[in-house]
């Protein structure tokens, strides 16, 4: 049976018809057409369909659209808009951080959170926040590089 | 996902009233973070879904020298809130619990009636004698963890009970614990054998008074190595001491072998990581002492 809901993604107020069972990845990419959120291995161990929820970075493979109601979500299409966290992103290319791409969006949103709790985070606070994202390029290096250059309490070069 | 109807009670009863009326069919929904794989896979396939998030009063944490734990509090919420000595290996185990994804998602409750073999927030819950209060419409109860999980995926849990808390009582003074846990890797996955001890010292900082130790993943459920703590009553902790004790918590260990690690193996880690965790309690608890 079809539930109605409304969910705030990218400060914009979406209300949906949805079915009970729809994952909020699910309504992010087929039902809003945001497909910079990933779908891949939809049991929580890969991070390529992270999105903040509440400003938390969750899965949301694991998050049934109808129980995202009444937090803010946002997804990178909604990063890139805010502009906010501009330089991080310009430090992923400046970095080589990103390689196929496809991790690349989770990837940006847990660094994006960590450095809005945590603005000069330390190596080891930049892999735990970095440990729910998969990279199969395996081009981690580069990525802690990249979030620790847009750092801001660090100059960068 | 097979299609199921979703439900949001207000309050305990209702939800109560829903998980009887569909028996069977119906599954409660915490974090999700388990369930959802499991209905996704079709290991379950429920009819209703009773969602726990409508229903107020389930997210706090209270501290009054007991802890009364909200059973909808996030892994991540439970982490940034302990910060004694007597707690730090609840906050260790909440912390290598999968992700931060996963943290912020998964419920303190959730890992317990998940009632997984390596539930890691499980060990040192059992070490600091954690009660959990039950709710149904018609009564409320309190039982002890230790106990509560009879096997994998199976818990005490009456039909329409609700685990609304989790009450863990305060410690002993100089009460220190540790929780060790490996992994194939550091992070996102199930562990190999996970370790928490509970040490509590005497007032000469070095004479142990009381001791937990909790193993996880090498058994149906996580469990205290009761033979291994009875073992340490009385003594100070030294290496023979140490090395004995390591050795009664894995004859008391039952491991099998799977994709992660042979039992042999897992085995072999229990007594390195009892020995290590007590010490690191011990040590833990010593540092407590000027504060209580």
């Amino acid at each position: 049976m079809p539930i109605t809901i409304s969910l705030d993604v990218n400060g914009k107020t979406h209300v949906l018809d949805i079915q009970p069972q729809e994952t909020l990845l699910q309504v992010l990419r087929e039902r809003l057409g945001l497909m910079g959120t990933k779908a891949n291995c939809e049991e929580g161990e890969c991070g390529a369909c992270t999105v903040l929820f509440d400003n938390k970075p969750v899965n949301s493979c694991l998050l049934l659209a109808v129980r995202a109601q009444g937090s803010p979500i946002v997804t990178i299409e909604g990063l890139t808009e805010d502009g906010r966290h501009a330089a991080l992103q310009a430090a992923f290319v400046q970095e080589g951080a990103i390689q196929c791409g496809y991790c690349t969006p989770g990837f940006l949103l847990s660094s994006a959170a960590l450095l809005d709790r945590n603005p000069a985070p330390t190596q080891d606070e930049i892999i735990f926040a970095l440990s729910g994202n998969i990279c199969r390029c395996t081009g981690y290096t580069k990525i802690v590089r990249a979030v620790k250059k847009a750092t801001p309490g660090v100059v960068s070069e | 996902m097979k299609p199921f109807e979703f439900h949001e009670p207000t309050s305990v009863e209702e939800a109560s009233d829903l998980l009887l009326r569909h028996g069977k069919a119906a599954v409660p929904l915490a974090g999700g973070t388990a369930l959802l794989i499991d209905i996704r896979h079709g290991e379950i396939q429920p009819g209703h879904v009773i969602s726990l998030w409508t229903i107020p009063g389930l997210r706090d944490l209270r501290s009054n020298g007991s802890l009364h734990i909200g059973a909808l509090l996030t892994v991540t919420e439970l982490g940034e809130a302990l910060l004694a000595p007597a707690v730090e290996g609840l906050r260790e185990s909440a912390r290598s619990l999968g992700s931060w994804q996963i943290q912020n998602l998964a419920t303190v409750g959730g890992n317990i009636c998940k009632a997984s073999p390596g539930a890691d927030l499980v060990p040192p819950l059992l070490c600091l004698d954690a009660d959990l209060e039950l709710q149904s419409s018609t009564k409320r109860r309190e039982v002890p963890l230790d106990g509560f999980l009879v096997g994998p995926d199976q818990t005490a849990i009456a039909p329409g009970e609700v685990l609304t808390h989790i009450h863990v009582p305060p410690p002993p003074p100089r009460t220190g614990t540790a929780f060790l846990k490996l992994m194939r890797r550091q992070a996102l996955d199930c562990s190999i054998v996970s370790v928490c001890a509970r040490i509590s010292l005497d007032t000469d900082g070095t004479t142990c008074t009381e001791a937990r130790i909790g193993l996880a993943a090498v058994a149906p459920n996580p469990f205290r190595a009761k033979r291994a703590e009875a073992a340490l009553l009385g003594t100070r902790l030294d290496g023979e001491t140490l090395r004995h004790v390591a050795a009664l918590a894995r004859s008391e260990a039952r491991p099998i072998s799977d994709v992660r690690a042979s039992a042999e193996y897992r085995s072999l880690i229990v007594a390195a990581l009892v020995e290590r965790a007590i010490r690191l309690a011990a040590e833990r608890a010593r540092g407590a002492t000027g504060g209580k």
